[in-house]
């Protein structure tokens, strides 16, 4: 069989064990502090999700995600506080950070490569300022208190196995929504633009308009991170909306790899429990945690170096060419295989 | 028919072409030969629509394309060959030419990418070998074969070709030069631009001569080959001889 039809199937192997594994686990673990982290987990996902499109895919890089994701939860929470129905809530959270996408996307989008990244940044800077400054919005450092739980009708997602599943339907979802966008015709666009913007020219592909597009799309997608984020912890604060945080989404990316969703979410599950790893590996030595937890964003910095340096591909592209590899073996036993 | 008409154009605010006009006609190779930094590859471009003129037209088939932006001429039948052929490196063979065909769906359009697929292969049978193999794995000619295959991919009815030639072995040039010439017999029209003159003159109908952002002089290819000053340019006499 040949490699991408094995990893195909792989893949589809892959995902189901996930969806299995994810939907039993409240079944099986009693432990609700395992819960309340694999939300963060699928909260992260959303987030790298959109920016997986833009940098991933589209070679765009954004370290201002962490305003939409602000963006996303400051507007929800306002509005659910003011009793406006949770579903509408989030459509206002995720189409302000969306606008707010489009805002920062008109102007720089003629940018590239290290002049983004500034501009970005740049944002992300003036939105925390902007967080922490309209105190009678956004209750300035003190934060947002008492946001109500995601609710749909007469239907609360209070408990912790209920936000689970929510925060999971929607990872769902949006997974879904973006493996489509990817294996198609838009995906193609997007990693057109990543490899040539003037080749991507040269075959008809309004370059300015896609990058808007996808900018605009994984602002959306921060915003609606952020969104259930703040319902789920029912506080925010500016202190979560930094460039710190901007910082790690890249570095989950760029370690899952470059041009692959699978591989972002792969990043993404593993950085974002590293923090947590006394409770995901109970037996582990409490010095051994007490470094890891002490280290945590040293851990981050060195992965993000590492993968510059020696996976340039990522966990995506070390799991390709060794299923290739892998494929090349199986079909060179087989006499008269197309590699034999 | 490609008519470009008093073209001046340059960048920032240093003028590179100076009313420079040509026209080729329906299923006629014309080329624009010159030394470095005559304006060629600029004026290319602004055919493409990769660069807005200041002034001048461009008119495909009587209609004016000025304002027509690049991506949009595409969809026109004006596609270009860039220079460094600009390819999707880390992309396949297949997914680069799948994206050539970026403007044509739809049931009836898919039928005809996938025969136009297939007489890319046939042209190009190296490719239809490395179909699979990312792009940034082949050697050069083949990269400029995909470049080639990818722009036809698009269905163009006029191609431009920006120094096809470049950094390749004589071989392969004259393998990717005859492919050109069943494209003109097929009635493709095509605007060569080409450091090697000799090269161009022999496989199109029409040439013009650039210099400095203008055109010094254009005629029939065989005219210009047997014409003296041109001989001048081969051997390089413009570059610094004056």
């Amino acid at each position: 069989m040949s490699a991408p039809g094995k990893r195909n199937i792989l893949a589809a192997v892959a995902i189901a064990i996930c969806a299995v594994a994810i939907v039993a686990l409240p079944f099986v673990v009693a432990d609700r502090y395992i819960l309340r982290i694999l939300t963060v987990v699928g909260i992260n996902v959303i987030m790298v999700a959109g920016l997986s499109l833009l940098f991933g895919y589209a070679g765009q890089i954004s370290l201002g995600q962490a305003a939409f994701y602000g963006l996303g939860a400051y507007t929800s929470g306002y509005l659910a506080k003011a009793g406006v129905p949770w579903l509408v809530a989030l459509v206002g959270g995720v189409g302000v950070a969306a606008l707010g996408g489009l805002l920062i996307a008109l102007p720089s989008l003629r940018l590239k490569g290290h002049y983004l990244a500034m501009a970005t940044l740049g944002f992300g800077e003036i939105m925390l300022f902007f967080f922490t400054e309209t105190e009678s919005i956004t209750g300035g450092s003190n934060g947002l208190r008492g946001i109500p739980p995601a609710s749909i009708g007469p239907l609360e997602f209070a408990t912790p196995v209920a936000k689970y599943f929510l925060v999971w339907a929607v990872v769902a979802i949006v997974l879904l929504l973006a493996a489509n966008v990817v294996r198609h015709r838009p995906g193609r666009a997007l990693r057109a633009i990543h490899g040539s913007e003037m080749g991507a020219q040269a075959c008809g592909i309004d370059t300015v308009r896609v990058k808007i597009q996808v900018f605009v799309i994984s602002a959306g997608l921060g915003g609606l991170a952020g969104v259930l984020y703040g319902h789920y912890v029912g506080f925010v604060s500016p202190s979560t909306f930094t460039l710190h945080y901007s910082l790690i989404l890249v570095t989950m990316v760029a370690l899952g790899g470059m041009g692959s969703l699978g591989g972002a979410v792969a990043g993404t599950v593993l950085l974002t429990l590293l923090p947590f790893i006394d409770a995901i590996i109970p037996g582990l030595p409490r010095t051994t945690v007490a470094v890891l937890q002490d280290w945590t964003n040293d851990i981050y910095g060195l992965v993000l170096i590492l993968v510059m340096l020696f996976m340039p591909r990522g966990l995506a592209g070390w799991a390709r060419s060794l299923v290739a590899r892998l494929a090349e073996r199986g079909s060179a036993r087989v006499p008269g295989g197309e590699r034999a | 028919m490609l008519e470009v008409q008093g073209i001046v154009a340059g960048y920032g605010r240093i003028p590179v072409l100076h009313e420079v006009s040509l026209t080729a006609e329906a299923g006629q190779m014309v080329t624009l030969v010159g030394a470095n930094g005559a304006g060629k590859s600029t004026l290319l471009k602004v055919i493409a629509g990769v660069l807005p003129p200041w002034s001048g037209r461009v008119l495909l088939e009587g209609e004016d394309v000025t304002a027509v932006p690049a991506h949009r001429r595409v969809g026109r039948g004006i596609v270009l060959v860039p220079e460094g052929r600009m390819l999707f490196g880390a992309m396949s063979v297949d997914e680069n030419l799948s994206l050539g065909a970026y403007l044509r769906t739809g049931a009836e359009a898919k039928r005809r990418v996938q025969a136009d697929r297939e007489r890319v292969f046939e042209l190009f049978p190296i490719l239809a070998k490395r179909r699979s193999q990312p792009a940034g794995t082949l050697s050069g000619g083949e990269q400029q074969m995909l470049a080639v295959g990818r722009a036809l991919m698009s269905d163009p009815t006029v191609l431009l070709l920006d120094e096809p030639s470049l950094g390749l072995a004589p071989k392969v040039i004259s393998e990717i030069f005859a492919v050109l010439d069943r494209l003109r017999e097929d009635g493709l029209t095509m605007v060569l631009v080409e450091q090697d003159a000799r090269l161009a003159l022999k496989h199109a109908e029409h040439g013009y001569v650039m210099r400095t952002g203008t055109v010094v002089l254009d005629g029939a290819s065989s005219d210009l080959l047997a014409n003296d000053d041109v001989r001048l340019i081969y051997l390089g006499a413009w570059h610094g001889g004056e």
